[in-house]
């Protein structure tokens, strides 16, 4: 596997210095109209890049960036023109102008997914395009804009051959750029609000921030995309930034392959080589576009970068399951640090607390008390309101009335990502996990708080990011390790059985290093074995410090490892105490337990 | 009534379930036991349609029923309950239920006497049957997928982990409501990670490994088999003293 892994880095690098000379030799030998499609290309391999940040990575469909792209184009020619600045200066300003119009586009976003959100984004599209049709005085209307200059240094002007290096150079940076990026925590909680929003939230991501993060990044690509095609033809107007462009933008990064860096490369270099090896047809662009998309969306999910992957892994791939299989007996920590902590005595406490929807009271006037270090254990009948406890406690719910007291603390935020800050982290009965993306990820993911990686060190990768994100990997090993998964690393969460996804929720959960760990039923789908398995491992979490509060229904784990039981039933107390008095206590054998006896 | 010979399903080149035969007779409750991995719920999903075998042969009633698509072998009488629970969250109870009698639709009177039986079996999900499922507990939403399975009237029902996520007291329930729907002729073929109970109500016994069936018997002989002891009821042997109550369930 790993010299497989070496094997695979080892092509990449080959073909990407090959492509590379390619690049920089082949304008010599071409014509100046094919030097001019290569231009057209790098810009939009730019704009489609940034596009893939917000639609392929974070999961939010934009069909506006025809209109971010046109406000990048229309603000340097402005600029150069009216004003008389340099594209050097130009380019900037658009860059940020654009970015402030992802800010406004993102907005919606937070309140609003899927087809809503996309259809908001046409509206902001088509009201962009109107605006430079009908405000003539400042954007020349229907007619546009004459006179873009072309960039030039001194004397020294940027036209055919020198304007291809200056687009390749920019583009350069740009991969490199969302390359850096993609492979950091910002990327990784990119991929983790398209995966999976609630579970984003509850590992602390803010997930409206990095919504906005990714809009106004991939508006700055947009911005620089339009500047550039400002300045290289000399001469814009409106027809270039219409409806019909957002769709294609959007083409460009399905048929290339969404979610990866080289997808846009790809696309953009098929879609607009395309028309010109279907020179006759020109009448039919459209029809080839739509045709394209249809047979992208049928038969390549995952764009032509996917149907390549798929063609390696699969005579790559070793043959024998065995190797997944989990290692037994692999409960060493040296990760999970044991710190001293003080809030005297319980470190959660609810005072009264009830929860109603509607009509339904799940949860009514509640007290409980978690004292710190122990593994307390929430047990009761299917639909006692167990389940929406833990979601009080981890900030998904706001209780109707009543007060729950966190480290000492009244909670009066009741937002996930806050109350993963706090240092609560929890697992989730249904399993709610980045399912496409890789187990490993998974638990870096999870990590997000921790690792610190600034947004600018991140773009460029500066040697400081790099020792973290190391670190960071070789912890999420080491608990992935913890949990008996290590083998499982580099595969898709998705492919995991049941009771293992349930594990790497775990793992994933004690990555944020929390004070209180909320275990939602951790056994379900674990054999009798896998159980015992999974009891030393929660009884080593609290040796290591973590309070931990467990939802559970395999009765031989919850009465073997808890310290203390409390049993509700109908949202109310029925009952608490040690496991021994819970056990022969008359009211939970008869509302929980049963009665029958091996 | 349901033949499986030489089985094997792969995902892309990893192979899950490898060369399986088994056999359930009509009326048999038979569990397949195993760790996670081990390709239960890959046999399931095979035997219901979902996924095509690479390899062998899967008869129902005599016939060769393998690569049938899945909306045909509901309708031939095999009926599944898949893992984790798999309920449309956005439907009311009721509609789920409606959906899970799909093939049986036009026969009302069908429809209306197989919910009055599951409404009977869970009267928890009467009183919430015009509740979104998504809204329902764990719990519920485990009883709803059992009940939609039950919808189409199926002559086998696959089970796969129906006490998941169920209170102890409710587990005993399913399991008698299991060995009920069987004593009334259902036949059933159940994947469980709590082996013992399993073993306890079936009348066979599969323990797959790694893909492979490595043993078979009695739900009896499995139970007092060392290995399983070992590899799947946790190392402990059963009729021991300590907390019978917990230790059963």
């Amino acid at each position: 596997m790993q010299s497989l892994k070496r094997r695979y880095k080892y092509l990449q690098m080959l073909s990407l210095l090959f492509v590379s000379v390619l690049l920089l030799l082949m304008p010599f030998f071409l014509n100046t109209y094919y030097v001019r499609l290569l231009q057209l290309i790098g810009i939009y391999v730019l704009l489609a890049t940034g596009l893939n940040l917000v639609t392929g990575y974070t999961g939010q469909v934009s069909l506006g960036h025809g209109g971010l792209y046109g406000i990048g184009a229309y603000t340097s020619a402005l600029l150069a023109t009216k004003l008389g600045l340099s594209f050097w200066v130009a380019l900037p300003l658009s860059i940020l102008v654009a970015a402030v119009f992802g800010v406004i586009l993102g907005f919606p976003s937070l309140r609003i997914r899927g087809p809503y959100l996309a259809m908001v984004t046409i509206g902001f599209g088509i009201i962009i395009e109107k605006i430079m049709v009908e405000w003539t005085g400042l954007t020349g209307g229907p007619i546009g804009i004459m006179g873009i200059p072309t960039p030039q240094i001194g004397k020294f002007l940027f036209t055919g051959n020198r304007m291809y290096f200056l687009i390749l150079f920019l583009v350069g940076i740009g991969l490199v750029v969302a390359h850096n990026l993609i492979n950091s925590k910002w990327g990784r909680a990119f991929v983790a609000i398209r995966e999976n929003e609630i579970a984003a939230g509850a590992m602390g991501i803010n997930v409206r921030e990095f919504k906005v993060i990714a809009f106004t990044l991939s508006a700055a690509y947009a911005g620089a995309a339009g500047s550039l095609y400002s300045h290289l033809s000399g001469y814009i107007s409106p027809d270039s930034f219409t409806f019909n462009f957002s769709i294609f933008s959007l083409l460009l990064i399905v048929v290339g392959g969404m979610g990866t860096i080289v997808g846009p490369v790809i696309g953009a270099a098929v879609l607009t080589f395309l028309p010109e090896v279907l020179h006759g047809f020109d009448k039919y662009r459209l029809l080839i576009y739509g045709v394209l998309l249809i047979i992208s969306v049928l038969a390549m999910q995952e764009g032509i970068v996917g149907l390549i992957k798929r063609k390696i892994s699969s005579n790559d791939m070793p043959q024998d399951s065995n190797q997944y299989l989990p290692e037994k007996k692999t409960l060493k920590v040296g990760f999970l640090k044991t710190v001293r902590r003080n809030f005297n005595g319980s470190i959660l406490e609810l005072v009264n607390v009830s929860k109603s929807f509607g009509g339904l009271t799940a949860v009514n006037r509640l007290n409980m008390k978690v004292v710190e270090g122990t593994i307390h254990s929430l047990i009761g009948p299917n639909g006692a309101g167990k389940s929406t406890v833990i979601n009080l406690i981890s900030g998904f719910y706001r209780p109707t009335s009543g007060e729950i007291k966190f480290k000492g603390r009244v909670v009066s935020v009741f937002e996930t990502h806050i109350q993963a800050k706090s240092g609560i982290a929890r697992t989730f009965q249904n399993v709610q996990l980045y399912q496409k993306a890789s187990v490993l990820d998974n638990v870096l993911v999870g990590m997000h708080l921790r690792i610190n990686e600034g947004f600018w060190g991140t773009c460029l990768k500066l040697p400081a990011v790099r020792r973290s994100e190391n670190l960071a990997r070789q912890e999420a090993m080491a608990l992935l390790r913890f949990l008996g998964l290590e083998r499982y690393a580099e595969m898709p969460a998705e492919k995991l059985p049941y009771g293992h996804q349930k594990l790497l929720e775990i793992a994933r959960a004690l990555a944020l290093q929390p004070d209180l760990l909320l275990l939602d039923e951790p056994a379900a789908g674990l054999n009798e074995t896998e159980v015992v398995e999974l009891a030393k491992i929660i009884t080593q979490i609290k040796e290591k410090g973590v309070t931990v509060l467990l939802v559970e229904h395999q009765m031989n784990l919850v009465m073997e490892i808890s310290d203390y039981i409390t049993v509700i039933d109908y949202g109310k107390k029925i009952a608490e105490g040690p496991p021994e008095v819970i056990q022969n206590d008359q009211t939970v054998i008869q509302a929980y337990l049963g009665t029958e006896v091996a | 009534m349901l033949r499986v010979t030489g089985l094997s399903v792969s995902y892309g080149s990893v192979n899950a379930v490898k060369k399986v035969s088994f056999e359930v007779a009509k009326g048999e409750i038979v569990a397949i036991i195993g760790s996670n991995g081990a390709g239960k719920t890959t046999i399931l999903e095979t035997i219901s349609g979902i996924l095509k075998p690479s390899e062998g042969k899967i008869e129902y009633q005599e016939k060769d029923i393998t690569g049938q698509k899945a909306e045909k072998i509901v309708r031939l009488g095999i009926s599944h309950m898949p893992e984790g629970r798999k309920i449309f969250p956005d439907l009311t109870v009721e509609d789920n239920l409606l959906l899970g009698g799909w093939v049986r639709r036009r026969d009302r009177q069908i429809i209306q006497q197989n919910i009055d039986i599951v409404f009977s079996y869970f009267p928890r999900l009467k009183e919430r049957k015009a509740q979104l499922a998504g809204t329902l507990s764990g719990g519920e939403q485990q009883m709803l997928a059992i009940s939609r399975a039950l919808m189409s009237s199926p002559n086998v029902l696959l089970l796969d982990e129906p006490s998941l996520g169920l209170a102890p007291i409710m587990v005993q329930e399913i399991y008698r409501i299991i060995k009920e729907l069987n004593s009334q002729g259902l036949t059933i073929l159940l994947v469980e990670q709590m082996a013992y109970l399993a073993l306890k109500v079936a009348s066979r016994g599969y323990v797959l490994e790694n893909g492979r069936i490595v043993l078979n018997g009695t739900g009896t002989e499995l139970l007092q088999n060392p290995k399983v002891i070992d590899a799947y009821l946790g190392g402990k042997k059963k009729n021991q003293k300590e907390k019978p109550k917990e230790a059963s369930l």
